[in-house]
C-alpha cells in the first residue's frame, strides 16, 4: 500500500481545508477507502480523519424525526430501539449490508458515500467516464452486476444498502459546506451520471456529510425489504426492493425504491399506483419491473430477479401489517 | 532403577490390554498440535525472523504474454535501502514438479507467460523498501498474442507459450481405450450423453506463502518455508542453485492450510535462497495475498463431455469421457492431472468398458495444479448429475442405481486399478437413512429438494513422482533412558493433522502417552525423506512406516524388559505407560525402565520405519495415475431450498459419510469431513478463479478478476449448513490399523449433491459449476417458457485426440498392457507416469 499522511482536524473548516490542499481524502473508518488505496484505484497523499470532528457520533431523537450523525457506526442504527421501533426498514437494509465485523466498523458517511463496485472502476488498469476517461468498459464488457435502468452513460450502481430506504423515506441529508451547513433530500443527494458522472452523490469540493435525518412525517404502516444476492452471507446487492406502505399514516402513500439496479435509488411510482389491495397487486406490480430497462449482455436476469422481489416484498409487507 | 509394583495400583485392576485393543487409535485424543495453533504459538514461516534478515519482493508481469525486451533497474537501485537484485540469467535451469515439465524459471528468462510472473527480485532492508523500489523497476515487453482458453489454444497453435508439449499450445494429449467400447454401447438399452463444465477455483489458504533463507556458509542453505512438499523443493533448489542437495537443508513450517497450493516448488523459494547467497543474509518474503492468487495451481476449469450406454435396468454397460482442461501458463502437475480427470471414474461403479480422452491446454493465465481431489472432482461431478439423469430417466432410485453395481472389495477394475477394501455400500445407506431419502426425495414440496452422490479419492499416489525404488516414507525414532521418544519424519503438517497421526500410531504400539513423544518433522537435514503433503498420502504411508519403526522399537525393548522380567519377549503387552506380562499383567514394569533396560543391554535405541505401496497391475503408459493401495469412498446427501422468484438457493443440511478405513482419531476425521463439505460447498455455490480482458491499448492483458479476498466470493460460517457425518469404517489391509484417507474424498460428491439437490427441488439442470442463484433463475425462465431447463455448457469442441492406446480389461483377459503402442505412436510402460528416461531427462 501506499503511504498517506493521517492529518485529524479539530474542527469542520480546518477539515475542509485540509481536504482541499492537494491530494486528499477524507476518512472515516476506512472500510472502503483502504480497500481502494491497497487496489491501487485510489492514491491520496493524505486523509483527513472526519473521526477526530467531535460531534458527529450521536443519534438523537426529536418530534421532527431521528438524526444520525454521520460517523454513527452503522451497527449502532440498526441496533438503535427507537431507530427500529420508528424505522425498522432501516434497520432491515442495514442487516443485509456487509458482514458484522464490517458493520461495526463502518459508518453511515462512509456507507452513503463509499464508491461502485463496477470491478473496471476497481481495477488500476481501466479508466472510463467515472474516473475522468472516456466510455465504458461494462457496456460491451462484463456486466453481469451491472445496472439495467439509466445506463446508457455509466451503468454502474450505488452500491450503499442505505440509499434506497433513505429515498424511501425522503430523509434529509446534511451536509458541510464551505458557506455554512446545507440541506438535501436523499433523492437530491444520490444523483445519477447524466448530473456528473464523476460523482455518485452531490456533494462539492470539500464538502462532507454531517448527518441524516429520518422524518417522523414518512414512519411506514408496513415496510419490507427483499434483497438478492450471489453470496446469501455477505455481498452487496444483485437487485433490491424497499417497500414502505401508507407512510406517516396516510393511506395509499407507498414508496417503492429499487435498489442495485441503477446509478443512484430508483422509485417507482408506476408500481407504487399498483399497490392498491386489490387481489391482483402482486402480478400487476411485478409485472412492470422492467418497464424502461434496457439490460446489458449479461444482466437481463435482474428483471425476473426484480419481480420475484417485487412480489416477495408485497407478500411480506401486508402480512407484517395483519401479523 | 524400577519401584516394585504395589498390588493395589490403580493399573493393576484395569483389564489387561492386549495387542488387539486399541487404546488411543480411534479415540478423539487431543491433536498434538492443538494447544500451540490455539494459542498463537506455532510458528508459521512468515513468523520468523532472523538477526541481519532483509526482505525481498518480486517485480511480477503486467502483461500476459510477451518477450521480455528490456530490465532497467536504475532507478530503484537508488532507491532508501535497496541492497540486491535477481534477474532470471542468474538462475538458468528451469525446473518444475514434474520431470516431464521442467518449464519454470524461478525468475523469467527472455519470456513472461501470465500476469504475475516474476521476473526480477529485489531485496531492502525492510518490506516498504522493497515494495518502493519494485515500484520504480522497469520491464519493457514486446506483446505476443495472449491465448486465453482451450479453444484459443486448440486455434492458435502459434506462438507456442512453451516450445514443448504435445502439440502447438496443447500441453499434453491422451486417448485411452480400456475394453471394446463400441461393443458395450451397442449392449446398451439406452445411450446418455451430456456436456458440464467446471469452472476453475484456488484453494484459498489462510496462510500466505512466505520463506526465509539464510545462507550459512558460502555454500550452505536454508530454507524455511510454507510448502506442502519439502523433499520436491529440495531437488528444485538443487537443481537451480546448482548446490549438491546435502548442502542445502529445507524445512517446511507448518502450513496455515495447503490444500494443494504448497505442493509445487514455487520461483519465491528459490529466489529467497539465491538472494540469501548473494547478500550472505537471512532473506524472506511474504507473499501478498494478490501474489498467492497469482502463485494459484489450483483447479482446472474442465469442460467435459460423458456418453454412457445403459441398460433398462440402470446397468453401465460403456462410457466415454472427453475433458478438456485449461491449464494456464505452466506445466505444474497438470500432464497428472489431466490423467486425473478419467483415471477415477471405474472405482465406484462397475464400469465394464471405458473410453477416456483428454486434453491439457497452456493458456496465459496463472498455472493451474492440483487442489483438494486434483483433477477427479471436475469428472466426479460430471459423472454423479449424469448418474442423476439416468436414474430419473429410468424411473430408478438414483441411491439404487448405484447400489446395485457397486465395484466389488478386492477387485480390479477396468483400467487397472486395484480396489481393495470398498465402503461405499455403507455410506450410501448410512447417508440414506439419516436424510430419510427413501420418503423424502421426490416428495418434498415445491422449491426444497434432496441430493445424493458419491465420490472415491485415493490414500496416496501408487507412484512417486520422480523414478526411484526408495520408500515414499521413512520414520526413525530414538528412544532413551528419559523414556521420551524422539520421532524423526519427512512429512508436513499442512494442518490437516499428520503429526497427531504419526504420533499416535507411535504412541499406540509403544504403549506411551502422546506428550512422551517429541516430534521432528520435514526437516530435510535431520528426518527421513517423506514425498510430501499431498494425493492424501501420509497417514497410509507416513502412518505405515511409523508403525513399523514403532514395532521395531517394541521388539527391541521387549527383549531388554523380557530379560529383566523373566518372561519371554513374545508375550509382553505394552500398555499405558507400561511393559506386562499378558498372561500376569501383576508381572510388569513402566515404559521407562523398560528402556533403561534395552539400552543397558543393545546400547543407544534407534528404528527405522519405511513405506513402498505395493506394485499396481496396470502395465500401459498412463497407468500410474490413478493406482493407490487404498481408495477411500463417500457419499452425501444435500437438503437445498430454492426460491423459484429469484433462483437464490440455500443449502439447509448436509449428510456426509466416508470410508475411512480405520479412524485413528475421529475429531480429526470429522473435522476434515467438515472442511471437505465447506470446501465443497465453495465450489458447488460461488468460488472462480477467472479473468478478463484489459483494453486493447492496455496490451490486451488478461488479468484475474478478482484476486483479493473481498471480491472472489468463498463461504463463510453464515452460508455453512448443520453437516451430520458419519465415519464408516471398511478396514484396508493396506493402511495402518486399517486407516485410508479422509483429506480429500468428502469434498467430490458436494458439487454434483448440490445440483442434484436443485433438480429436486425445482426440476431444472444447472451443468456446471459455481452453480449462481441467476442460473438456476435462469433455468426456470427457460422450463417455464416451455424449453428445456438447463444451463450449462452447450457444446464440447472437435478434438483429434489420435487413436486410443488400447488396453484389454481383466475380464477380456487383458494382462494389463496395451495391445497397440505401435498403431497409437506411444511407448509402453512399467506402468509409471514419469518413466526413467523422462526422469534423466527431465531433471538434467
Ligand atoms: C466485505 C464487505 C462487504 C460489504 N458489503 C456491503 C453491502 O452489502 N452493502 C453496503 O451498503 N455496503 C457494503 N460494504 C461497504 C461498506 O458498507 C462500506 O465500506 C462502509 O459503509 C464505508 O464506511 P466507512 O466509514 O468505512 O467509510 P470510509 O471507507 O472511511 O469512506 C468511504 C468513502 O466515503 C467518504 N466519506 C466517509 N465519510 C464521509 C462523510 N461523512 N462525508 C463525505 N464523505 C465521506 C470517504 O472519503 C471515502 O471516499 C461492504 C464492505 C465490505 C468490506
Ligand atoms: S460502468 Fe461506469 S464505472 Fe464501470 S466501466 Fe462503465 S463507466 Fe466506468
Amino acid at each position: 500500500m501506499r503511504p498517506f499522511k493521517v492529518i485529524r482536524p479539530t474542527n469542520e473548516k480546518e477539515a475542509m481545508e485540509q481536504v482541499s490542499k492537494g491530494n486528499a481524502s477524507y476518512l472515516a473508518a476506512g472500510t472502503d477507502l483502504l480497500n481502494r488505496i491497497k487496489e491501487h484505484v485510489a492514491s491520496p497523499d493524505s486523509v483527513v480523519d472526519l473521526k477526530s470532528l467531535p460531534g458527529m457520533n450521536t443519534i438523537e431523537v426529536t418530534d421532527q424525526g431521528i438524526w444520525i450523525g454521520a460517523l454513527v457506526r452503522l451497527s449502532a442504527v440498526s441496533s438503535h430501539t427507537d431507530v427500529l421501533s420508528r424505522f425498522p426498514a432501516v434497520c432491515e437494509t442495514i442487516i443485509h449490508a456487509a458482514t458484522p465485523q464490517i458493520r461495526n466498523m463502518a459508518t453511515v458517511g462512509g456507507n452513503l458515500c463509499q464508491k461502485p463496485r463496477c470491478w473496471y472502476l476497481r481495477h488500476e488498469g481501466y479508466s472510463c467516464v467515472k474516473n475522468g476517461g472516456t466510455g465504458c468498459w461494462a457496456r460491451d464488457g462484463e456486466n453481469e452486476f451491472h445496472g439495467i435502468f439509466d445506463n446508457q452513460i455509466c451503468s454502474a450502481t450505488q452500491p450503499s444498502n442505505l440509499a434506497p430506504v433513505l429515498v424511501a423515506h425522503e430523509a434529509v441529508i446534511e451536509i458541510a459546506s464551505k458557506d455554512g451547513v446545507r440541506e438535501l433530500t436523499a433523492d437530491q443527494f444520490f444523483i445519477g451520471p447524466s448530473s456528473d458522472p464523476l460523482r455518485e452523490v452531490s456533494l462539492e469540493e470539500g464538502e462532507f456529510v454531517r448527518r441524516v435525518m429520518l422524518p417522523e412525517s414518512t414512519r411506514a404502516g408496513s415496510w419490507a425489504y427483499e434483497e438478492a444476492r450471489e453470496k446469501q452471507s455477505f455481498d452487496w446487492a444483485q437487485a433490491s426492493v424497499t417497500l414502505l406502505l401508507d407512510r406517516g399514516g396516510r393511506k395509499g402513500d407507498h414508496r417503492v425504491v429499487l435498489g442495485a439496479v441503477s446509478p443512484a435509488p430508483l422509485r417507482r411510482s408506476d408500481i407504487e399506483k399498483k399497490i392498491d389491495g386489490s387481489d391482483d397487486e402482486i402480478a400487476e406490480a411485478s409485472g412492470i419491473a422492467g418497464a424502461g430497462a434496457t439490460p446489458l449482455s449479461e444482466n437481463g436476469y435482474k428483471i425476473p430477479m426484480l419481480k420475484g422481489l417485487i412480489g416477495k416484498a408485497i407478500r411480506s409487507a401486508r402480512s407484517r401489517k395483519e401479523g | 532403577m524400577h519401584e516394585p509394583r504395589e498390588s493395589n495400583d490403580k493399573k493393576a485392576e484395569r483389564k489387561s490390554p492386549s495387542n488387539d485393543d486399541l487404546n488411543l487409535v480411534g479415540t478423539p485424543f487431543r491433536r498434538v498440535d492443538g494447544r500451540a495453533k490455539v494459542t498463537g504459538q506455532t510458528r508459521f514461516a512468515d513468523d520468523l525472523t532472523f538477526p541481519r534478515m532483509v526482505h525481498m519482493k518480486l517485480v511480477r508481469s503486467t502483461v500476459p504474454h510477451a518477450r521480455i525486451v528490456s530490465i532497467d533497474t536504475s532507478a530503484a537501485e537508488k532507491m532508501p535501502g535497496v541492497l540486491g537484485f535477481l534477474t532470471g540469467e542468474s538462475m538458468p535451469h528451469p525446473f518444475g514438479i514434474l520431470p516431464v515439465s521442467q518449464d519454470e524459471h524461478a525468475l523469467c528468462v527472455d519470456k513472461v507467460r501470465f500476469v504475475g510472473d516474476p521476473v526480477v527480485a529485489i531485496a531492502a532492508i525492510t518490506e516498504e523498501q522493497a515494495y518502493e523500489a519494485s515500484l520504480v523497476v522497469k520491464v519493457e515487453y514486446e506483446s505476443l498474442e495472449t491465448i486465453s482458453n482451450v479453444e484459443e489454444a486448440i486455434s492458435t497453435p502459434e506462438p507456442r507459450i512453451h516450445e514443448y508439449g504435445d502439440e502447438g499450445n496443447l500441453h499434453k494429449k491422451l486417448s485411452m481405450q480400456f475394453g471394446d467400447t463400441d461393443a458395450g454401447f451397442e449392449e446398451a438399452d439406452e445411450i446418455f450423453e451430456d456436456v458440464m463444465y467446471f469452472e476453475g477455483n484456488t484453494h484459498l489458504p489462510m496462510e500466505q506463502h512466505a520463506t526465509v533463507a539464510l545462507t550459512e556458509e558460502t555454500d550452505r542453505v536454508t530454507v524455511y518455508s510454507s510448502t506442502q512438499t519439502p523433499h520436491y523443493l529440495h531437488r528444485s533448489l538443487t537443481k537451480v542453485l546448482e548446490i549438491p542437495a546435502a548442502r542445502i537443508r529445507v524445512i517446511a513450517c507448518p502450513n496455515g492450510g495447503g490444500f494443494g497450493g504448497k505442493s509445487d516448488p514455487f520461483n519465491h523459494e528459490i529466489c529467497a535462497a539465491k538472494m540469501s547467497l548473494k547478500l550472505g543474509r537471512p532473506v524472506k518474503i511474504s507473499l501478498s495475498r494478490e501474489e498467492v492468487f497469482y502463485c494459484h495451481r489450483g483447479r482446472h476449469p474442465v469442460l467435459m463431455k460423458i456418453k454412457t450406454g445403459v441398460k433398462k435396468d440402470g446397468t453401465l454397460t460403456s462410457q466415454h469421457l472427453q475433458t478438456a482442461l485449461d491449464g494456464g501458463a505452466y506445466g505444474s502437475y497438470g500432464v497428472a492431472s489431466t490423467y486425473y480427470t478419467g483415471a477415477l471414474q471405474t472405482v465406484t461403479y462397475n464400469l465394464p468398458k471405458y473410453r477416456f480422452d483428454s486434453i491439457r491446454a497452456f493458456t496465459n493465465k496463472a498455472p493451474c495444479g492440483p487442489k483438494r481431489g486434483h483433477g477427479t472432482p471436475q469428472p466426479r461431478f460430471a459423472y454423479e448429475v449424469h448418474l442423476d439423469k439416468i436414474a430419473h430417466k429410468l424411473g430408478i432410485d438414483p441411491a439404487e442405481i448405484r447400489m446395485q453395481q457397486l465395484v466389488d472389495p478386492e477387485s480390479v477394475t477396468s483400467n487397472w486399478l486395484k480396489v481393495g477394501s470398498m465402503g461405499l455400500g455403507k455410506c450410501i445407506e448410512a447417508v440414506v437413512e439419516g436424510s430419510g431419502w427413501k420418503e423424502r426425495h421426490g416428495n418434498l414440496p415445491d422449491g426444497h429438494g434432496l441430493g445424493l452422490a458419491c465420490g472415491s479419492y485415493l490414500s496416496g499416489a501408487g507412484l512417486p513422482i520422480y523414478w526411484n525404488h526408495m520408500p515414499q516414507s521413512g520414520v526413525q525414532l530414538q528412544l532413551d533412558r528419559s523414556g521420551g521418544v524422539a520421532l524423526f519424519c519427512g512429512e508436513t503438517e499442512i494442518g490437516q493433522g499428520s503429526d497427531s497421526v504419526i504420533a499416535a500410531i507411535t504412541a499406540e504400539v509403544l504403549g506411551i502417552d502422546l506428550k512422551d513423544i517429541r516430534l521432528c518433522v520435514a526437516d530435510t537435514d535431520l528426518t527421513p525423506v517423506d514425498l510430501g503433503s499431498y494425493s492424501s498420502r501420509v497417514t497410509l504411508m507416513a502412518g505405515n512406516a511409523a508403525l513399523q519403526a514403532a514395532e521395531r522399537a517394541r521388539d527391541l525393548v521387549a527383549k531388554g524388559a523380557a530379560e529383566e522380567l523373566k518372561v519371554p519377549a513374545k508375550e509382553l503387552v505394552f500398555a499405558e505407560g507400561r511393559v506386562f506380562h499378558g498372561e500376569n499383567p501383576d508381572t510388569s514394569m513402566s515404559w521407562q525402565d523398560a528402556v533403561i533396560a534395552a539400552e543397558s543391554r543393545f546400547g543407544t535405541l534407534g528404528t527405522t520405519g519405511s513405506y513402498v505401496p505395493p506394485r499396481s497391475p496396470g502395465r500401459y503408459r498412463g497407468a500410474g495415475v490413478g493406482p493407490s493401495p487404498a481408495y477411500s469412498y463417500s457419499a452425501a446427501v444435500v437438503e437445498t431450498r430454492v426460491d423459484r422468484e429469484t433462483g437464490i438457493y440455500r443449502v439447509e443440511h448436509v449428510w456426509m459419510a466416508h470410508d475411512v478405513g480405520k479412524c485413528i482419531n475421529p475429531a480429526m476425521v470429522m473435522g476434515q469431513i467438515e472442511g471437505s463439505v465447506y470446501m465443497g460447498l465453495g465450489e458447488a455455490m460461488m468460488e472462480e478463479q477467472v479473468y478478463r480482458r484489459l483494453p486493447k491499448k492496455r496490451s490486451n492483458a488478461l488479468v484475474h478478476k478478482h484476486p483479493s479476498l473481498l471480491e472472489y466470493k468463498s463461504p463463510t460460517f453464515a452460508d455453512m449448513p448443520p453437516v451430520t457425518s458419519y465415519i464408516i469404517e471398511d478396514p484396508d489391509p493396506n493402511g495402518p490399523f486399517g486407516a485410508k484417507e479422509v483429506g480429500q474424498g468428502p469434498l467430490l460428491p458436494m458439487m454434483p449433491a448440490v445440483a442434484n439437490s436443485i433438480f429436486d427441488a425445482v426440476g431444472v439442470r444447472v451443468d456446471q459449476v459455481p452453480i449462481a442463484p441467476h442460473m438456476v433463475r435462469q433455468a426456470i425462465e427457460a422450463k417455464d417458457k416451455g424449453k428445456e431447463g438447463r444451463f450449462g455448457p452447450k457444446s464440447f469442441p472437435e478434438i483429434d485426440f489420435g487413436t486410443p492406446l488400447r488396453v484389454p480389461t481383466p475380464e477380456e483377459g487383458g494382462d494389463g498392457k496395451a495391445v497397440n503402442i505401435d498403431e497409437a505412436g506411444v511407448r509402453d510402460g512399467t506402468g509409471t507416469m514419469t518413466e526413467r528416461t523422462d526422469a534423466v531427462k527431465g531433471g538434467e
